[in-house]
């Protein structure tokens, strides 16, 4: 793949990398480093890329082996606090949601929520919200299906119990 | 709201979208991953010691009129010696990371080599002591006997050959443990944390 053909599908991708980005980078420096270092791991990897797998699962892997990878090292990113959900919350206690300002009150309130998560269950729901299938999860995680299950109706609870409080939260 | 439901949510915010053209300046830069870190740092350390013993050989292969040749071969000696070392460990450091391989087995990859590098450095790092040992006993041997053919280090009639190989042996075996154990604190520091986050994710990943 030549590097303007490359770059295009970075550009096609980079919603799924900015969202591991938010996910795993506490502050707007580390989505930005996370970003970049993200971009060159698949751009170094790319040579091994023979297409045995979708474009996209192989991206999913190589973007969330960098985050967690990274994640390990940053000092600098503070988790999120209970605080910044419970302010969330109150931010997101509307009568509905159908305008674009609350869907992204609600977008947040989930991440905020998402963050509460450890690092491999954070991967595992973002593939879930991402519509992967739990055969796809396991090929880019390499957790077997029927244990990704369990682990999913876990973080359902959870979730559900970290926005419990909120009109909009978790049912 | 059901859960299910949030995928539309999450689906739905493609967040800003970046040009071309930073995209392209990105691929230029260098990686901020740790391993490539441990890498330029490696090759770094190449240089410094082929360039300082590769001096200090070559000084003693030409000063003293010769008469310390021997320094020389063994500073050459330690050099081939740590290149070995210096390969041994860019190889470990190749092997550590697939990031095209799946979450869990890339994580189990880097474990396990991590391990094993830690491994390497403790071994190599304690080996310098014996190694300096046999160095330092020669060159005095040879070249220096006045420094110590009064003490229990040299072979001499009022101390026999025994006394002589027991006082070595004694302060060999308690500089490599003093070495052993600053080497292990010291490894523990630089990757322990590490490892430890390593093992934790893997649990993470098993645990059902």
């Amino acid at each position: 793949m030549i590097q303007e053909e490359f770059v295009r599908q970075i550009q096609v991708n980079q919603g799924i990398i900015q969202k591991i980005c938010r996910l795993y980078g506490q502050t707007h420096r580390d989505r930005e480093d996370l970003f970049q270092e993200i971009v060159v791991q698949l751009w170094k990897g790319l040579p091994k890329f023979r297409g045995q797998s979708k474009f996209s699962t192989w991206l999913y892997r190589v973007a969330l082996n960098t985050a967690i990878s990274d994640f390990r090292q940053k000092k600098r990113s503070l988790p999120v606090s209970e605080t910044e959900i419970d302010s969330l919350e109150i931010k997101s206690d509307f009568g509905d949601i159908d305008s674009t300002v609350d869907r992204q009150e609600l977008l947040n309130t989930l991440y905020a929520a998402i963050g509460q998560l450890a690092e491999i269950d954070k991967a595992i729901v973002m593939l879930y919200l991402e519509n992967k299938s739990y055969e796809e999860m396991e090929d880019i995680l390499g957790i077997k299906e029927n244990n990704l299950r369990v682990k999913m109706n876990r973080i359902k609870e959870k979730l559900r119990s970290l926005t419990k409080n909120i009109s909009h939260g978790i049912r | 709201m059901e859960f299910d439901d949030m995928k539309n949510v999450w689906n739905d915010k493609p967040g800003e979208a970046l040009g071309s053209d930073k995209i392209f300046a990105m691929l230029g830069r260098q990686s901020h991953n740790p391993i490539a870190k441990m890498k330029r740092n490696l090759n770094m350390e190449l240089l410094i010691v082929i360039f300082s013993f590769g001096a200090v050989a070559a000084y003693y292969f030409i000063a003293f009129r010769h008469e310390y040749s021997i320094i020389g071969w063994a500073y050459a000696v330690l050099l081939v010696l740590f290149c070995y070392y210096f390969f041994r460990k860019n190889k470990l450091l190749n092997q550590m990371q697939c990031s095209s391989c799946q979450v869990k087995s890339n994580l189990e990859l880097q474990l396990k080599t991590l391990e094993r590098y830690v491994r390497f450095y403790l071994i190599s790092g304690t080996a310098v002591i014996p190694i300096l040992f046999i160095f330092l006993g020669i060159v005095l041997y040879y070249k220096k006997p006045k420094l110590i053919n009064e003490t229990i280090l040299y072979p001499s009639p009022t101390n026999p050959v025994w006394k002589f190989l027991l006082a070595w042996f004694i302060l060999l075996t308690i500089s490599t443990t003093i070495m052993w154990v600053l080497n292990r604190g010291y490894v523990n520091k630089l990757y322990g944390r590490h490892i430890d986050n390593l093992k934790r994710l893997l649990l993470q990943m098993n645990e059902s």
